[in-house]
């Protein structure tokens, strides 16, 4: 009887050992599957709170307050009103003034700093005698704070100019002449950022395909168009993907020449808005600032996928 | 013997040497801004505007006298009104320090971390966010400063150092997909070898994956607190109590008080280049190194 039972105390004593090692098994993918969502939690907690409320809830809240407007000290439902007065708005000559200071200033970056930044990148490239001392020359503006160079150049403007140039000494004051000025300034000192990531792009043609072109007889031009063009055309394409938003936020150098006090001959969208959100209407403000940014968020969205999809079928082949 | 290198390109085309001289024109151009602000600020209020007995005086003139007590006067004269008392340029340098220390921490470590968790780990949530990412940098939004400005008071974030570094603590940027590819790049051997031994996932991370991503890390980093220096939008708009030491120059150079003068001024703008002049100058190959952001492929 005895064997009998240590025969059935061995199957259960074998039963015992599968069941053991079973389990044995699971609780240890249990436990490090444990371990590993604990370290998970840590990477992300902190970054992925941050995403929902800054961006996630500061987006829904954008949208709800463009519907609503501020009667103190509560934020009250105010229907399509915020809208309305929006439209009715943009048909007054301020307004119509703002619109076309954007336009000049997004198509001064778009036709005048962008082709500017390709081909000063192109020639550092090609190792034109000095090049390194230029290449520091263009990044200093990058890692020199903006409010330093129009510190020196607002007096510069005033005072120099005038008596080297015999230029007026109002350039900056004058309604006829001031907004051109910042323009040309914000030209000349903002491209330097955009020449390093250019530089970078053309860092990775082969010496082969360079060395094959001089062969083929490529002059300056065509070395451009056929060999570094291609190279550059990536981050070319993320810049004016990203740069459509810009036309409704940028305001140039306008806030650092004039703080809030810009004639509105000089004023652009991007300035006008945040003054009026940072500056002058605080709460009041708020409820419009937010519809305008709606009306220009539903005109950006289109427009950048659009000019995603054409960038994309205008991609030069690396043949 | 030494082996000279040949050049790939002989820039003695009219192109080229055109080019050469604009860029010695720019360059000219700047220098000039420079050295013309330089000797500016060691001039008096009288002889910088041409007034008095300096009636007359050219703008390029050398200072008479060498004022370099306007360097020293800066910390006493630049200075932003908040609530009854001045902040003058010490604090605010103080305040500078410690908002592009903190910046700098929380905008290079976040997307770190997340970029860590996306390309190491196969899990959904990663492929979501490593979406999310791609998205937010390509969609556009307008006009949302004025809820953001809201949101930060509702949630005590407002005025206050660490509010702002939870504000900047975002993962959506850039640097997320430079640091994704830093880390995809590197090898799981050693990683592998390590949990053979019995490491954790912390010790895989804090030992082995953080080591290998130093060179990234420093790049980004010093690119983001020169950014973070720099900047006095954030001070002027989110930390009003608190400013920095660019939004004094802002505020000063709008606001030339008697007591003020422009040379002042100008001492004080030089003396806020020094850190990042300096950062640049140790760490110019890391700064001006290899950076290509690409295309957005569909």
């Amino acid at each position: 009887m005895s064997g009998i039972s240590k025969q059935s105390d061995k199957k259960t004593d074998i039963g015992k050992n599968k069941m053991s090692i079973r389990s044995t098994f699971s609780k240890r993918n249990i436990q490090k599957k444990w371990r590993e969502w604990m370290f998970l939690s840590f990477l992300l907690i902190i970054p992925v709170t941050q995403f929902i409320l800054m961006y996630c809830c500061v987006n829904i809240n954008s949208i709800l307050l463009a519907f609503k407007r501020y009667d103190n000290p509560d934020f009250v439902w105010n229907g399509l009103n915020n809208f309305k007065e929006f439209f009715q708005n943009i048909t007054t000559v301020p307004y119509a003034m703002r619109i076309k200071n954007s336009v000049i200033l997004y198509l001064s970056g778009l036709l005048i700093s962008t082709p500017m930044a390709i081909l000063i990148s192109y020639v550092l490239w090609r190792k034109l005698p000095g090049y390194k001392f230029f290449q520091v020359v263009f990044f200093l503006p990058t890692i020199i704070s903006s409010i330093v160079f129009v510190v020196l150049a607002k007096n510069y403007i005033d005072r120099v100019l005038p008596y080297v140039f015999n230029a007026p000494n109002d350039l900056l004051q004058n309604r006829t002449t001031g907004f051109q000025t910042v323009l040309i300034y914000g030209i000349l000192i903002g491209f330097g950022a955009q020449i390093v990531m250019y530089l970078g792009s053309l860092s990775g043609v082969n010496e082969s395909v360079v060395e094959y072109a001089k062969i083929d007889g490529m002059n300056f031009f065509q070395e451009l168009i056929f060999v570094a063009f291609p190279k550059m055309y990536g981050t070319l394409s993320t810049y004016l993907v990203v740069g459509i938003a810009g036309f409704f936020t940028n305001y140039g150098q306008l806030y650092s020449f004039y703080s809030w006090g810009a004639p509105n001959e000089f004023q652009t969208l991007g300035y006008y808005y945040f003054v009026e959100v940072v500056n002058i209407g605080k709460e009041t403000a708020y409820c419009s600032a937010s519809a305008a940014g709606v009306v220009f968020t539903l005109i950006a969205l289109p427009l950048t996928i659009g000019m995603r999809k054409l960038t994309y079928r205008l991609q030069p082949k690396e043949e | 013997m030494k082996i000279k290198e040949t050049k790939l390109h002989k820039n003695n085309d009219p192109a080229s040497i055109l080019s050469f001289l604009i860029l010695l024109a720019w360059t000219m151009l700047l220098f000039s801004l420079i050295i013309w602000g330089f000797f500016s600020s060691l001039k008096s209020r009288p002889e910088f505007s041409g007034i008095g007995s300096y009636d007359n005086t050219s703008p390029l003139a050398f200072p008479v006298k060498w004022l370099w007590s306007n360097y020293k006067d800066a910390f006493q004269f630049i200075a932003v009104p908040v609530s009854s008392y001045f902040v003058r340029f010490g604090e605010m340098m103080l305040n500078s320090l410690i908002y592009a220390i903190g910046c700098t921490f929380c905008s290079t470590v976040s997307p770190m971390l997340v970029a860590y968790a996306c390309a190491k780990y196969d899990f959904k949530l990663g492929k979501v966010l490593y979406m999310i990412v791609l998205t937010v940098l390509v969609i556009p939004i307008v006009g949302n400063q004025a809820s953001e400005l809201q949101m930060s008071r509702l949630l005590g974030l407002y005025d206050n150092f660490l509010g702002v570094f939870f504000m900047r603590a975002g993962f959506t940027n850039m640097y997320f997909l430079i640091f994704y590819e830093a880390f995809k790049g590197q090898s799981n051997t050693y990683a592998e070898a390590a949990r053979i031994d019995g490491a954790g996932d912390f010790t895989v991370f804090f030992r082995i994956a953080i080591p290998l991503i130093i060179p990234v890390f420093v790049g980004v980093a010093i690119l983001v607190f020169i950014d973070a220096w720099n900047n006095y939008s954030v001070s002027l708009i989110y930390l009003p109590s608190h400013p920095v030491v660019t939004l004094g120059l802002f505020y000063m150079q709008g606001n030339t008080a008697t007591k003020m003068t422009v040379p002042i001024l100008i001492a004080g703008a030089y003396i806020v280049c020094v850190p990042t002049i300096v950062l640049f100058v140790l760490f110019r190959d890391k700064i001006m190194g290899n950076l290509s952001i690409g295309g957005i492929k569909e």
